[in-house]
């Protein structure tokens, strides 16, 4: 027992050393040499002459106040907004830039910094940096048409190269292209390409529509089908909806595509609420930290509605 | 006891069948929907959807045994009726007003049962009734303040050519009244919802044999409330029970229980960065010579100071009464949780905990822990994470003797075999103490050492093993255990606890590392016979990847377990553990799934005397779904279980199960085979049925 009781002194006492001499050592060095030996093992360092951030922490209230509530804001006045208070999204749609045809343009309102769209899920607080930019404009000879000019920069603000390539656009010389394959995204949730032809095609004119938007055609809601043998038939739950453009004006197309959500439309692999509550799938953000959380049942109709 | 006479009950459960298969096998016709023409006045009661069918089914089982040269067995033929009607939507006046639902349902079974073999020539009888109706009316559904009503029951009855019988009565009624958010309380009282309940629960039983009758009446009278009130930044939860349950018959006794919860928690500070949840629980039982209390209450803050730094302040009370002996316990807690980095964690703890233990003496420990984590990106796309835990404690026992548990709920395993049971909760305890109860369908039935269990030491701990062959314990029964243990030392000890973690993850391969120990030493006092030294060393490796139609896990697991104390001696084993999951869904079609899953165990107690125990599952299924909803499953599984003091035990199973339906008529067959030998028996077991039903 005495020997037993010696191992575990000297380990003790080894593991104290250790981090003793590991603290004179990082401390006596220069403020660089620190950094960078610092940085090697962890993430966050701040560089030489940053001063540490200490972040407050902000919760948003539970619920909005009740309507006797309103009627004496005092005990509120430090509270801070809810996030996404009801009606967010048509309240912020009516402050970016739209198009000719009346569909807002993004690309104009990611410009004016109307829409900040992160590249990804921040973890723990931290915002992964924007993917890089192709700065490619190239221009496409239209059979029959005048000429299209496509800007790479505008599309790898938003998605990746291999959203496009290889499916639908081989990158082959002579290759010839469809704006069937363009309406993959256009039409969902990018700008239609009925209607909008100088968007794409500088020379057309522009036109005013003939007809005012399609609300809903933007909104890219997508319905996902259900397996026919799901218990939730039977027990009268709804199909979950997706709510594209709640999502687009928060983040860019490749925070979720390809690695969560290929965007191929034969992708067969299921969302299963199972997965979602294991942090896979829409589980990757809707964990009750960044985003409700697919496991608490007072959020279902959130999305089954 | 019954509420109607059995020659009542008899001929009304006769003219309800008759309606029934007249109004299922003629739905569709005009004679269903004259149904509707015994409605009261038009207009003011309307019927629903009529719904119901007629199940049939047959099953078939050879069930023989050999050992040691002699065999027996039995081949079972049963038969089983039902006939279930219900009508689901009827209105009155108007939907609005109120709608319910009601039906009923009768079953019938007889079952034969011919003994062969050593009881050849024997054959036995049963049959029974299951008489069953209910009724569920909603009152103003869609306003925000509704009313429910429901009334159920069914009554089973069993009977033996031997003369036994058992008649049993499953009653209850009552009504919930619903309050939900937005009702006319929403302007001065917004987010307030309410539910309040009163039932009456009955259930009887009355069983016949060899010329005896034992009845056993329960009666539960239960009132409630269970209300909710949000608030701008808070909640608050309030339930209360009552609950008058009263046993009548053969043994009689009553309880009385009152249970009250209340949960309410807040965010408030500037940035409402701090958060306090309390939570308090009171229950009373009183009756039967029995007079309980227990008292739970747990407050707890938290500070956000930063994103990356909180702070936790806990109290916990429990304090229980049994009869006059009051246990209380306090806990205090204080945490703080320090992100460094974004990487690196560090968690410091300080604990104090104080217990007054009946009929006198305390004990009381104060504890420091440390745990920090660390994890890092490491070369092609690896992840590696270290964990440490570190807590020092130091405990003082101050208890005049052994500490006395009463009534520790466990539940009986799912099967039984050699080995399988379930371990105390306390160290040290005192085997001649143990009085274990079969709690099943309120009854409290001692059980008997050596007859219904044994008793296994392990370690410090104590298991207890249910015996195959008792006939006390079913399968997944509540338990109930008393016993008596030591406390530990009387005196002053420490207890060091340490354990290291490292894991290396590279995308479908996981590599996984742990250490635990603990060690006791004693500082004051007497008793260090009851401290105890305990280390355990594993390695893990995860392999798991998915392909587009093929998913593939195995996982393989060493474990070192060691643990040493004076009063019980050493306890060690290695264990390995092995498992293969293979899930194959063919590119061809997505309607059908295969599974492959094996899994093997090897346990080896390395201390005299030695011991090796072995365990192999494999099994394999084929799920096939069709698109009209049909399925079936084919499965096929074996298990050995080698154990070095026991026979080794080989199961094969087999069989086929389906749903499939054509229109309104479904077909349900299943199909297994079981073969199993433990030492020299051998048991053979083919097992048919078969359901057909129509829907109306």
């Amino acid at each position: 027992m005495l020997v037993r009781k010696r191992g575990v002194l000297r380990s003790w006492v080894v593991a104290l050393c250790a981090i003793v001499w590991g603290a004179l050592v990082i401390g006596g060095c220069s403020e660089e040499s620190r950094y960078q030996v610092l940085s090697f093992f962890f993430e966050g360092v701040p560089k030489p002459g940053e001063k540490t951030q200490w972040q407050q922490v902000v919760h948003e209230p539970r619920r909005p106040p009740g309507p006797k509530a309103t009627a004496t804001p005092v005990a509120v006045a430090a509270i801070p907004k809810p996030k996404y208070p009801p009606g967010w999204l048509p309240a912020l749609l009516k402050t970016v830039p739209h198009d000719a045809a009346g569909y807002p343009d993004m690309v104009a309102a990611f410009k004016e910094k109307k829409i900040d769209p992160m590249p990804g899920v921040e973890e723990d607080h931290v915002v992964p940096k924007p993917k890089k930019v192709v700065d490619l404009d190239i221009t496409l000879i239209a059979k029959g048409k005048t000429k299209c000019s496509f800007s790479h920069q505008i599309h790898t603000t938003w998605v990746t190269c291999k959203s496009c390539h290889q499916v639908p656009f081989k990158m082959t010389t002579g290759e010839k292209l469809s704006m069937d394959d363009c309406a993959m995204c256009h039409e969902k949730i990018a700008f239609p390409i009925k209607g909008e032809c100088a968007r794409c095609h500088p020379a057309m004119k522009k036109k005013a529509a003939k007809e005012p938007p399609k609300e809903k055609l933007l909104e890219g809601e997508i319905k996902l089908a259900r397996a026919k043998s799901s218990d939730a038939n039977s027990m009268g739950i709804p199909p979950a909806t997706f709510p594209h453009l709640a999502h687009r004006v928060n983040y860019r197309c490749y925070a979720c595509h390809n690695q969560i959500f290929p965007m191929k439309e034969d992708d067969k692999k299921p969302i299963t609420m199972e997965n979602i509550t294991n942090g896979k799938s829409c589980g990757v953000c809707h964990n009750g930290r960044i985003a409700f959380a697919g496991d608490d049942l007072g959020t279902c109709s959130r999305c089954h509605y | 006891m019954p509420l109607l006479s059995t020659k009542a009950i008899r001929t009304s459960s006769r003219l309800v069948l008759v309606v029934s298969i007249w109004v299922i096998f003629t739905s569709g016709n005009v004679c269903a929907f004259s149904l509707l023409s015994l409605v009261p006045s038009e207009g003011s009661f309307a019927l629903g959807q009529w719904q119901g069918g007629v199940i049939g089914g047959y099953e078939w089982e050879d069930q023989q045994t050999t050992a040691q040269g002699s065999s027996s067995g039995v081949v079972r033929n049963r038969f089983d009726e039902d006939v279930h009607l219900s009508n689901e939507g009827f209105y009155l006046v108007d939907p609005r007003l109120l709608e319910g639902n009601a039906g009923t349902d009768l079953d019938f079974y007889q079952e034969s049962d011919n003994l062969n073999g050593a009881r050849n020539g024997t054959s036995k009888s049963q049959s029974g009734t299951l008489i069953g109706w209910n009724v569920n009316t909603e009152l103003l559904g869609e306003m925000p303040y509704s009313g429910f009503l429901f009334a159920r029951r069914s009554e089973t009855n069993n009977s033996t050519d031997f003369g036994g019988r058992t008649d049993s009565v499953s009653q209850n009624f009552g009504m919930l009244a619903t309050l939900r958010q937005d009702s006319f309380l929403r302007e001065a009282l917004p987010y307030l919802s309410a539910d309040v309940y009163a039932r009456q629960e009955e259930a009887d039983e009355s069983t016949t044999q060899f010329g005896q009758t034992f009845t056993n009446d329960e009666t539960r009278d239960i009132v409630g409330v269970d209300a909710y009130k949000g608030f701008q930044t808070a909640d608050l939860d309030f339930n209360y029970q009552f609950i008058d349950d009263k046993y009548t018959g053969s043994i009689a006794y009553s309880f009385i229980t009152n249970w009250l919860n209340l949960n309410y928690s807040r965010d408030f500070g500037p940035t409402l960065n701090r958060r306090w949840d309390s939570q308090v629980s009171y229950l009373t039982l009183s009756g039967n010579g029995l007079n309980e209390s227990f008292l739970y209450a747990d407050e707890r803050l938290r500070i956000d100071h930063f994103k990356n730094l909180f702070t936790t302040y806990e109290y916990l009370l429990v304090s229980t009464d049994s009869n006059g002996q009051r246990d209380t316990s306090n806990t205090a807690t204080f945490q703080v949780q320090y992100r460094v980095f974004p990487n690196l964690t560090q968690t410091v703890m300080l604990q104090g905990f104080y217990e007054t233990i009946s009929p006198g003496g305390h004990l009381d420990y104060y504890a420091a822990e440390t745990s920090p984590s660390y994890t890092r990106s490491i070369p092609w796309g690896g992840t590696l994470d270290l964990g440490s835990d570190g807590r020092y404690e130091i405990d003082q026992n101050h208890t005049g003797g052994p500490v006395t548990v009463l009534d520790e709920k466990h539940t009986a395993p799912a099967f039984f075999g050699p080995g399988i049971g379930f371990t105390l909760s306390s160290p040290f305890v005192d085997t001649s103490t143990i009085v274990m109860y079969d709690t099943r369908a309120g009854g409290r039935r001692v059980t008997t050492l050596g007859v219904d269990y044994n008793i296994v030491a392990q370690g410090q701990l104590t298991q207890i093993v249910i015996i195959p062959t008792t006939v006390l314990i079913h399968p997944g029964d509540p338990l109930e255990v008393n016993y008596s243990y030591v406390a530990g030392p009387s005196g002053r000890y420490s207890t060091t606890t340490l354990g290291a973690d490292a894991g290396v993850t590279f995308g479908w391969i996981a590599l996984n590392f742990s250490h635990q120990q603990i060690s006791q030493s004693m500082q004051s006092g007497t008793g260090a016979q009851f401290l105890y030294s305990f280390h355990q060393e594993s390695a893990a490796l995860n392999l798991h990847k998915e392909w587009e139609w093929f998913d593939a896990r195995g996982l393989a697991l060493y474990q070192i377990f060691h643990t040493r104390s004076q009063a019980t001696g050493a306890f060690d084993y290695t264990l390995q553990n092995y498992g293969e999951y293979l899930t194959f869904r063919p590119p061809w079609t997505t309607n059908t799934t295969a599974h492959l899953d094996g899994s093997e165990t090897f346990i080896d107690y390395t201390i005299q005397p030695t011991r090796k125990n072995t365990y192999l599952d494999l099994e394999a299924s084929l799920d096939r779904f069709f698109s009209s909803g049909n399925y079936f499953t084919m499965f096929a599984r074996a298990i050995q279980i080698t154990q070095t003091d026991f026979e080794t035990e080989t199961d094969y199973e087999a069989g086929v199960r389906g749903n499939f339906r054509y229109g309104k008529i479904y077909i349900w067959p299943w199909f297994s085979w079981i073969e199993r030998q433990y030492g020299p028996t051998k048991v053979n077991d083919p097992h048919i049925m078969l359901k057909i039903g129509r829907d109306l």
